[in-house]
């Protein structure tokens, strides 16, 4: 058994939960001393926390952007929809919104986003990078940077670091980050993933990766070693996930009756709950998409349909991750590009407006039953904390523990951080 | 007014056959100095199916490399690539070439993309007609008018007009520097500073788009904007200046144009003294005094303090010098600018196209990456680019002449290999390794598998081609050794259910005919790597597959089994 030296990153196990002190006593008082350890002993003590615990983050996105007055920040004297008090005393919601009311002591409500991004692609691209679009950059989604951060610091499954659900093609990808962490794309969750099952029996299948993988040998022999060995080092990680018994979480129909109703029968009830399944076996970013917030015209029916939908899969998610421990480790965050207009507009819709919008975090560190911020009563202006993308990105990574500073070299040799110039939120986590 | 300048001044112009002459007595000597010992050529086969990857984007058939080893002639090589250059698939190849190159950076990409299609026709008849380098540049600088029918507008389309990304795009693209950096900040290590970018970006200032609906299409015509246009009424206003659509508008959103009445208009209706300007702060504001233009003009914004005017620039171009003074038109503008831009004087337009034509044909440009040139970037072989661009420009711009020289040259015909890998001058001492790009590998399924293209798009649905080239990408000016494989990539050539059912052997047509009128298993083995990967099988590999047949469940399976395993080989992804 080789000792390997104790690297830190080995420890940096669920916050609070195991103590580095704790772990050291149970391990000989020898390797203590000589500074080493073999990771086959961290792997034995600690087998369980290394392989699920570790953080992930989970963003529910609402494609299109959802209004504010009707969803976490209630304006009843601008809206048809009025105001329900929550669990919480003194914080409202709107009425839509009757399950995450009674959840809302895990929620921190941050009332004061402000940006200046109003049109769908560049907001998309701005809110998700926190770069605004350019030709010579392409910049990399923070669920690409978080993934790739949280991936290199935890063990992982079969599957893929960053995952995508429902909806996607429109996203900013992995940009000039490694293709590794672009997104993988589940467009209808509930089924398998394009391609992921082989056509032909699981024997018959090896025989002709056996195949491949002679062919790759020969074909490096003569010049071509790095490609072969690339594309050899990628069908591997891909026949893995092809033949792993981890796909099953794609498959819902493993879960019990009453998970799978919880959630609702919609698609992005599905997605919430391939969601949790995704991170309970490593993925370590997943982005659930909602489509259908650009409620330019009729916005009560629309309103009426959407929040039920996300309503209860929010809520339900919560609870899920909750019941199973997972909580604590996973950062949710229910946003979209940008807000609405405070004013209801000729169509009976409103129009986009970035200056002030809310959004919604909770799990991993976030200490629920807090409002941030204040938009002004007429819904127009930031009163109070205005929060800038940068600020919110910047407070994932303290939730994360990632340092937002951590600079990757782009291709022209220019180094880019995960945050430019935004500071993480205190009071999210404080109190 | 500038002139149409597109005219070959041929009598200087060295033949391809020459200049590749003169390459390869640069290349060797350079060779011998630093002792490499270069790779070995390629034999016939291997070149023939390069070259027609390269200059037509498919697999030569089995009469033409037949023809090809056959052919007694001298100058067979020379022969074989002017067929190819004349066949149909040239300009497609390259066009498809250009189309990823400019719209993987498109910041409009919904709104542009339906016109992608055209564009890439419109590209590929440039080609075919052998329009010069020069002449298609500018067009796409000058294009006017309305999106949906002229295609020449792509390049303006897919910047949504915007001035500061049309100078990125078009300094990066057609002269490989990238001045955008310098757009908010000097670079201690650049030469051309933030000025020189504004200065190049005061060329398209007056570029605009003006959204057309006809029923429920939208379409943009492009326009210059003229100085005699009217305030706007207010919803107007917002609709074209407030660029984010945050409602408000801006100082540092506002063109020239209409800085001065935002000046006025901040003083008698910012009424919350919020520094911007609302819609309804707008309309109730008492109206501007009309003025009488004469601001469309470039901005460099104020850096410290951005709700500042910023300092008016005259267009020019930092490359040469070339510049116009302040008031022209935008007809004049980009004129001008598409004339300094290309004009010989300019060296880094050619050299611009030269590195990528070298980089997309060797595998590794001059210049690495292939994007990013400049006087202050030392390029390899600076004598063999010397070449290649000096003949370029004395042929006219001549795309063809490009491609016919460096794939004459012997460094192009050398087999792949990365034994020398460690020297600047590698791509010259054998081919480098690298990975086809999507719709290469599109074109190299279709012929493994004995498909046809569909070309069948239903709307916004992408066809087969467009597909898989999004799927493998990657953008052209990034090199496929930077962009390693994806799994959805690797699910796709394993398990997408059209490419088993085009593989299974009971389908007509295509394993299954080939395994009825083929004379014996080897026989059949050797037409299958023709069609999979454009070789015959060696010795070894006959052996491997012979005997996987005969252990499988049965002669069909075994083949379906050889061609799976041939098609997700690295090899059919490698250029070789």
């Amino acid at each position: 058994m080789t000792a390997i030296p104790i690297r830190e990153d080995a420890f940096r196990i669920r916050r609070g939960h195991i103590q580095r002190r704790q772990m050291l006593r149970a391990v000989p008082a020898a390797a203590v001393a000589a500074g080493t350890l073999s990771m086959r002993q961290v792997v034995a003590v600690h087998a369980d926390e290394l392989r699920s615990r570790g953080k992930a983050m989970i963003l529910l996105w609402m494609a299109g952007g959802p209004p504010q007055t009707e969803t976490f920040d209630p304006r009843p004297e601008l809206s048809e929809f009025g105001a329900i008090a929550t669990a919480t005393p003194g914080i409202e919601v709107c009425e839509l919104w009757p399950e995450m009311a009674k959840r809302s002591d895990d929620l921190c409500i941050i009332r004061s986003m402000s940006n200046k991004e109003g049109e769908h692609q560049r907001a998309t691209y701005q809110v998700h990078t926190g770069y605004v679009p350019s030709g010579s950059v392409k910049h990399p989604s923070i669920a690409s940077s978080l993934g790739q951060q949280l991936r290199e610091r935890y063990e992982g499954g079969d599957l893929p670091a960053v995952a995508t659900i429902g909806g996607g093609r429109a996203l900013p990808g992995a940009g000039s980050l490694e293709a590794d962490y672009e997104p993988f794309l589940i467009p209808r969750p509930g089924e398998m993933p394009a391609n992921i099952r082989p056509n032909v029996d699981e024997r018959r299948y090896r025989r002709r990766l056996r195949l491949t993988q002679e062919l790759d040998r020969q074909f490096g022999e003569q010049g071509n070693d790095r490609i072969a060995r690339d594309h050899q080092a990628l069908y591997q990680q891909t026949a893995a996930l092809v033949t792993s018994p981890q796909t099953e979480a794609f498959e819902l129909s493993g879960e019990r009756q009453s998970v799978v109703r919880s959630y609702g029968d919609t698609d992005f009830g599905r997605g919430c709950l391939l969601a949790r399944r995704l991170v309970e076996r490593g993925v370590r970013f997943v982005e659930v998409v909602s489509p259908g917030w650009d409620m330019h015209d009729d916005l009560g029916t629309r309103m009426r349909e959407k929040a039920g939908q996300v309503d209860q899969a929010f809520a339900a998610l919560l609870r899920d991750l909750e019941s199973r421990g997972m909580l604590d480790d996973t950062l949710v965050c229910w946003m979209g590009e940008f807000g609405r207009t405070p004013q209801i507009n000729g169509r009976s819709g409103r129009d986009h407006f970035p200056r002030a919008f809310n959004t919604v975090l909770a799990g991993c560190g976030v200490r629920g039953g807090q409002v941030i911020g204040r938009n002004s009563r007429d819904g127009n202006f930031i009163e109070d904390r205005p929060v800038s993308v940068p600020d919110l990105h910047a407070t994932f990574c303290q939730a994360l523990e990632i340092d937002p500073n951590h600079e990757h070299i782009t291709s022209l040799g220019r180094p880019m951080k995960i945050v430019d110039g935004g500071e993480a939120v205190g009071e999210v986590f404080s109190g | 007014m500038v002139g149409s300048p597109f005219a070959a001044d041929a009598g200087t112009a060295l033949t391809p056959n020459e200049a590749a002459a003169e390459i390869d007595r640069l290349v060797a000597s350079e060779l011998a100095e630093q002792e490499i010992v270069p790779a070995s050529l390629a034999d016939d086969e291997t070149f023939l199916r390069r070259l027609a990857l390269d200059v037509a984007g498919r697999y030569p058939t089995e009469g033409e490399i037949a023809a090809f080893a056959l052919d007694p002639s001298d100058d067979r090589v020379g022969d074989r690539i002017d067929q190819l250059l004349d066949s149909d698939g040239y300009g497609d190849r390259w066009a498809r070439y250009w189309t990823a190159t400019i719209y993987s950076r498109a910041t409009q990409t919904r709104a542009a993309a339906p016109n992608r299609r055209a564009f890439e026709g419109w590209l590929a008849e440039q080609f075919d007609a052998g329009r010069g380098w020069d002449e298609i540049v500018s067009n796409l600088i000058t294009a006017t008018g309305n999106t949906a029918e002229n295609p020449a507008t792509a390049f303006l389309f897919a910047h949504a007009g915007e001035t500061a990304e049309i100078a990125g795009e078009a300094s990066r693209v057609f002269m490989g520097i990238q001045i955008s950096c310098a757009q908010c900040h000097d670079h201690p290590f650049d030469r051309w500073k933030r000025t020189d970018f504004h200065e190049f970006a005061a060329f398209f200032p007056r570029v605009q788009m003006v959204p057309r609906r006809d029923g429920v299409r939208i379409s943009f015509e492009v326009r210059g904007m003229t100085r005699e246009r009217t305030q706007p009424e207010p919803r107007q206003l917002f609709a074209f200046a407030d660029r984010n659509r945050d409602g408000e508008l801006e100082q540092s959103e506002m063109p020239g144009r209409l800085r001065q009445a935002f000046q006025y208009l901040s003083r008698v209706a910012d009424r919350d003294q919020s520094g911007t300007l609302s819609l309804q702060e707008v309309l109730t504001a008492p109206p501007p005094p009309v003025r009488a233009g004469g601001a469309m003009e470039h901005e460099m914004p104020n850096l410290s303090d951005p709700t500042q005017p910023g300092e008016v620039v005259s267009p020019k171009l930092f490359a040469t010098g070339d510049g116009l003074p302040l008031g022209t038109s935008d007809t004049e503008r980009r004129l001008a600018a598409a004339a300094y831009l290309t004009s010989a004087e300019n060296v880094w337009f050619a050299r611009a196209v030269v590195n990528r034509y070298w980089n997309e044909l060797l595998g590794e440009g001059f210049y690495v990456p292939v994007d990013d040139l400049g006087p202050d970037r030392a390029p390899v072989l600076p004598e063999v680019l010397d070449v290649l661009v000096d003949g370029f420009v004395a042929s006219g711009y001549d795309l063809r002449w490009l491609v016919s020289t460096i794939a004459q040259t012997t460094a192009y015909r050398r087999q792949v290999s990365a034994e020398n890998a460690d020297y600047a001058v590698a791509a010259t001492a054998g081919l480098m390794p690298s990975r086809k790009r999507g719709d290469q590998i599109y074109d190299s399924i279709l012929a493994a598998l004995g498909g046809r293209e569909n070309r069948d798009a239903r709307g916004p649905n992408p066809t087969e081609r467009e597909f898989v080239s999004e799927l493998f990408g990657p953008d052209p000016s990034i090199a496929t050794a930077d962009q390693p494989g994806t799994i959805p990539q690797a699910l796709f050539l394993m398990n997408a259910k059209p490419l088993e059912q085009m593989l299974q052997a009971d389908r007509r047509g295509g394993l299954s005919d080939l395994l009825k009128t083929a004379g014996g298993d080897r026989e059949a083995l050797s037409k299958i790597y023709l069609h999979v990967l454009g070789r015959e099988p060696r010795t070894e590999e006959v052996s491997l597959m012979l005997r996987h047949v005969r252990s499988a469940g049965s002669r069909p399976e075994g083949f379906e089994d050889i061609v799976w395993s041939l098609l997700n080989s690295a090899e059919f992804l490698a250029r070789r």
